[in-house]
């Protein structure tokens, strides 16, 4: 079996998650907010424009995640319709890669994209200088966001209620966040377990400070901290198709 | 959905949100430097810190201070000089007070603390540079008696001047900050481009969905004439 008939499942179900106009506002509101901190802020580095104008974006890309994806995900097992797409003919492996694709990976995708394309945009001579910096700082933003999507995937399958997956995702997600937040606080210094731990759960902070701060620095972290969340995502996808096409029951 | 509806809806978007932020950037693109300054009576034992903290952006800032009987900086700090400052108190200089602002458009912390300190551990800062492992230098009294310091600014970094005032004067300092590289498309240029996506968005959005024109499928009747089919109307 090709990758055609998961992709065509994939464009079925997308077309639920980038039902207009919820979607199309978010991605205005998100561009346009973007746009507006680019002209009220000055920026002379592409990493630090990077971090600046996706941060917000990453919570509101996290939040849709929980409540539009995942709390999708969990309808669509609660109203049966994940039964009659098990029943195209696919492998259920091939169904869990369709929906991660339609749920997470590609309104996340777009989420953090359009926002950056904006700022890429308006900041074209500073991002022309220090592409690698942008870009770099950008594919942590879009890692970090398919951790979280995918995370909650997980949380729906497990769940099967559409309310019950999206609120147990948002307290994932903020206490995922506030654990990190403590860590660093409680940091004494940046050789510190803790430092490193709240590094390492933020991938997007990571790769700005792997690019920002020159060899040796305390700050600069190592590699340990840099594959941690990357790792974790590639674990999570896994397990989320693999619980899909083995133990998942309906 | 087609793919071309997305992708036509999302270059709307996208065009819209920029079409608006030029219109915003006209009047309310950020482009001037930090301009700051005052004057601080300083008691025997207590000194003036200048500090800034740089989030965002690269620059260069220039202090400048008058009545001053010396003055050390030290600069490409990897912290806050907030929390830096509390942390002296190891080497008995103790904050007394600080005001710190957060310049968001510029993407700095800068403020001015009062610690108490001994003047001769002041004084002793270079000599400490390698146990703070901060390089601190002592600026030079210029032929006006003034002392102008120079500084460059990165994101995550920071600088401290400390100031150590003379017997009945008060001390008077003025900083400047100027981004450097900071550096935008035209506003005008934005909204043309937001502009041009809209219509690229609406052209791909039309494409795939049928054009009614008074109620009547013009995409229809149009494939009808050139494709040869016989229009209902003959």
């Amino acid at each position: 079996m090709g990758l055609r008939r998961p992709l065509m499942l994939a464009y079925l179900d997308l077309s639920d998650t980038l039902k207009p106009p919820v979607f199309d506002l978010l991605v205005f509101t998100l561009t346009f907010m973007s746009a507006i901190v680019c002209y009220i802020q000055l920026y002379s580095s592409g990493s630090s424009l990077a971090l600046n104008v996706l941060s917000p974006v990453l919570v509101a890309t996290a939040l849709y995640l929980a409540l539009r994806s995942a709390g999708g995900l969990a309808f669509l097992i609660s109203t049966r319709s994940l039964e009659v797409y098990m029943a195209y003919p696919l492998s259920r492996r091939g169904v869990a890669g369709a929906l991660l694709l339609s749920r997470v990976i590609g309104p996340g995708g777009l989420l953090i994209s359009l926002p950056a394309v904006a700022a890429a945009l308006i900041y074209l001579p500073v991002v022309r200088a220090d592409l690698e910096g942008f870009l770099a700082v950008y594919a942590g933003f879009l890692v970090q966001a398919l951790f979280y999507g995918l995370t909650f995937a997980l949380i729906a399958l497990a769940s099967k209620n559409s309310g019950s997956a999206g609120i147990l995702s948002l307290i994932y997600y903020f206490t995922y966040n506030l654990a990190g937040f403590i860590l660093a606080t409680i940091s004494s210094t940046p050789s510190s377990l803790t430092f490193k731990a709240s590094q390492a759960m933020s991938f997007y902070l990571a790769v700005y400070q792997w690019v920002t701060m020159p060899p040796g620095s305390p700050l600069r972290p190592g590699l340990g901290e840099l594959l941690a969340v990357p790792l974790a995502t590639l674990a999570i996808g896994l397990l989320t198709v693999e619980y899909l096409a083995r133990w998942f029951e309906p | 959905m087609t793919p071309s509806t997305v992708i036509g809806r999302l270059l709307m978007a996208l065009g819209l949100s920029l079409i608006l932020a030029g219109l915003v950037g006209v009047n309310y693109a950020q482009t001037s430097p930090l301009e700051a300054g005052g004057s601080q009576f300083l008691e025997e034992n207590y000194s003036l810190v200048v500090a800034m903290y740089s989030m965002s952006s690269n620059g260069t800032a220039v202090v400048k201070v008058w009545n001053a009987s010396q003055v050390f900086y030290v600069s490409d700090l990897l912290a806050d000089p907030r929390s830096l400052l509390h942390s002296l108190s190891t080497f008995n200089i103790n904050l007394s007070q600080s005001s710190f602002q957060h310049v968001f458009r510029l993407g700095v912390v800068y403020g001015t603390a009062i610690v108490k300190a001994n003047r001769q551990i002041i004084s002793a800062l270079p000599g400490l540079s390698t146990v703070l492992k901060f390089n601190i230098r002592q600026a030079q009294r210029g032929p006006d008696g003034t002392y102008t310091v120079t500084l460059h600014v990165r994101p995550g970094t920071a600088f401290m001047v400390f100031i150590v005032g003379r017997e009945g004067v008060p001390v008077r300092y003025y900083l400047k900050y100027q981004v450097v590289g900071a550096e935008r498309l035209d506003s005008t240029l934005i909204s043309a481009s937001g502009l041009a996506l809209v219509g690229v968005g609406a052209v791909l959005y039309r494409s795939m969905r049928p054009v009614t024109l008074l109620g009547e499928n013009v995409i229809r009747r149009l494939r009808g004439r050139v494709g040869g089919r016989p229009s209902r109307r003959g």
